[in-house]
């Protein structure tokens, strides 16, 4: 009776992530299918994986995707830093209402905010190009260190820096020597999920990119138009595999550190 | 209180609102060199935010502060030579336990030689040797509240202030925690400014208490004269257990344990002196409750209808139970007539 149950359960939870993730399968085996038909299987290859690195316009879209992901990453986690810092520390008249304006990025539909942006720069007379994509970036990566660090902020009791301050530690003391280092897990997990998000990013990016500026999925989005190429599939596996190993190591931070001090009462 | 003391803290009609609310009404404190100071009221009294103040966590609303004779009221705490034990310990997770009793050392910018020979000294005296290199969560509740104590102390602070630093513990380590707290102050001779809302702790531990309620000094005095001779009903119902007689415009308070049972018919039992330094009243017993070391028995009163609760030993020779008359008698001078 109990078998029978667990198994029940065991292949209705397998059925769940064929679901969600024989899409994935799919494209990661035919990155290595040695024929440019899709359809097809014929055999091992990793060619498509080394034409890719020989190929011009994918190393391009592969650095501007790294320069924007770094800025944008360094930038957005600098200033969510900040302003999770200044909403914690002054609880002003008009927190919550602050404090929903920087949630609002993440529930605006991704679209409304390519386009708002797109019209701004537009009236603003900023050339579209890796600035404009960078400065897209930051506004949803912001809202997301600003999330994380806040709710790290929340967990850290004011005893710990009273107790500095007790302890002979001026502001800058006390915020360098006690609150930095606890809400550090924080920070990186932050700066790694922003870093996600810029790298992933397409419909923001497909509105305010220029010309010279393709990002990876901008250019994997271009080659579509001209039909799914076994090279789309080796570029894709690599984004996929970059991104969870980003998530990977970011989950494991916010957890970890959660558990190793007992900052979170 | 006999030889002139040297006045450590000093507090000056010092007074202190939240918004609207006032939590302390102006209030006068002198607080000696050397002296174990207790501060011990009800849940809310405003203990903490007393101690708060003095150790600059809180800016008071108006009145001064004197440490040392110094006017320090609105100094930053990190200026301020006095330093706090919090409830909750409040011990830097990230930090090893050295490098949390370091921590104040550092901050002052104490030599590195220096700061060896202090640690090394407060660690033997908090037993610490085996835990240097641990971290907070490593260690059990008191062992962590020997951290706390070790990192105030290394500071040599003027003052230390304790805000219930046994409260988070069970009642063993307390009494082992209270009995190493109070002879290390007494061997160090530290001023110490202690918050319980534990009245034992309190009788035990101190060279002086302070019973506050609702932000006022209720009566401040040695533990002996709280005890024996409380000023105000508060005092004297706060503080162990005490029976009130009314009389007509003031109270009588009456120690249960001074209260002696007798027979009314006294038959067999040689009647107890009535003279001019007892009280006599007659009553019948409501309950006899177990409480370990003694008996308690409540008492209804034949003439004013009061209840009165007596101990009753168990080496007494008689003893007594529900619905029995009883006789009760006392020595006037355990009376204590309190005015308000
Ligand atoms: N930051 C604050 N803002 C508003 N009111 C406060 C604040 N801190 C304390 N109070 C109020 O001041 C009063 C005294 O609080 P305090 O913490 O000093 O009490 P306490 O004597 O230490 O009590 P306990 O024994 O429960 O610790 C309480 O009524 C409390 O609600
Ligand atoms: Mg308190």
């Amino acid at each position: 009776m109990k078998t029978w149950r667990q198994s029940l359960l065991l292949s209705y939870s397998l059925i769940i992530l064929a679901f969600l993730y024989l899409p994935i399968a799919v494209l990661v085996l035919y990155s290595f299918n040695n024929t440019r038909i899709n359809a097809v299987w014929t055999g091992w290859t990793i060619q498509w994986y080394l034409s890719l690195f020989s190929n011009r316009h994918v190393l391009d879209a592969v650095s501007n995707s790294l320069i924007i992901a770094f800025s944008s990453t360094i930038i957005s986690t600098l200033l969510g830093t900040m302003a999770a810092l200044a909403l914690h520390s002054c609880r002003f008249r008009w927190y919550t209402a602050i404090n929903s304006l920087i949630y609002m990025p993440i529930l605006i539909p991704e679209i409304v905010m390519g386009l708002s942006l797109l019209v701004l720069f537009a009236q603003l007379n900023i050339e579209l190009g890796k600035i404009t994509l960078v400065i897209a970036h930051i506004t949803f990566c912001m809202s997301f260190v600003v999330i994380i660090i806040s709710a790290r902020l929340e967990g850290l009791s004011k005893d710990l820096e009273e107790a500095a301050q007790d302890l002979y530690a001026n502001s800058w003391q006390t915020f360098r020597y006690v609150t930095l280092p606890l809400i550090m897990p924080g920070i990186i997990a932050g700066a790694l999920i922003s870093f996600t998000l810029s790298i992933d990013d397409f419909v923001i990016s497909f509105f305010v990119a220029g010309p010279n500026s393709s990002t990876l999925p901008l250019y994997v989005y271009a080659l579509v138009k001209r039909g799914i190429s076994p090279e789309i599939n080796a570029l894709s596996t690599i984004m996929i595999i970059v991104t969870i190993v980003m998530v990977v190591i970011s989950q494991r931070l916010q957890v970890n550190g959660s558990n190793k001090n007992n900052v979170y009462k | 209180m006999t030889k002139k003391q040297h006045v450590m803290i000093q507090l000056e009609t010092i007074e202190k609102n939240f918004a609207e609310n006032q939590v302390i009404p102006p209030l006068n404190l002198s607080i000696f060199e050397g002296e174990f100071l207790t501060l011990l009221g009800p849940s809310g009294c405003g203990k903490t935010t007393l101690l708060r103040m003095i150790a600059g966590l809180e800016e008071p609303s108006a009145g001064n502060i004197y440490l040392d004779g110094q006017q320090v009221t609105y100094l930053p705490p990190y200026k301020r030579d006095v330093n706090m034990i919090f409830q909750h310990y409040a011990l830097f997770p990230h930090m090893t336990v050295e490098q949390n009793i370091l921590f104040g050392l550092r901050m002052k910018k104490v030599s590195p030689t220096e700061r060896e020979k202090r640690i090394s000294q407060v660690i033997a005296l908090t037993q610490l040797e085996a835990y240097r290199q641990r971290k907070p969560r490593q260690l059990s509740g008191g062992q962590q509240q020997r951290v706390a104590i070790a990192r105030a102390l290394v500071n040599n602070p003027k003052v230390l202030l304790l805000d219930e630093p046994l409260g988070a513990l069970d009642y063993q380590l307390r009494k082992s925690l209270q009995i190493e707290l109070k002879s290390l102050q007494r061997e160090l001779g530290l001023t110490f400014i202690y918050v319980t809302h534990d009245q034992e702790e309190a009788l035990t531990m101190s060279d002086r208490i302070v019973v506050m309620n609702q932000g006022k000094i209720e009566q401040t005095g040695t533990p002996h004269e709280i005890y024996h001779t409380p000023m105000s009903q508060f005092v004297a119902g706060f503080i162990g257990e005490n029976n009130f007689i009314k009389h007509e415009d003031f109270y009588i308070s009456l120690r249960p344990e001074k209260i002696n049972l007798c027979e009314v018919m006294f038959q067999g039992e040689s009647p107890p002196p009535l003279t001019d330094d007892t009280s006599r009243l007659t009553g019948t017993i409501t309950d006899v409750v177990f409480y370990g070391t003694i008996d308690k028995v409540f008492i209804h009163l034949d003439d004013s209808g009061q209840t009165i609760m007596a101990y009753q030993y168990f080496d007494d020779k008689r003893r007594w139970q529900a619905g029995e008359k009883v006789g009760l008698w006392w020595n006037l001078k355990d009376e204590v007539r309190l005015d308000r």
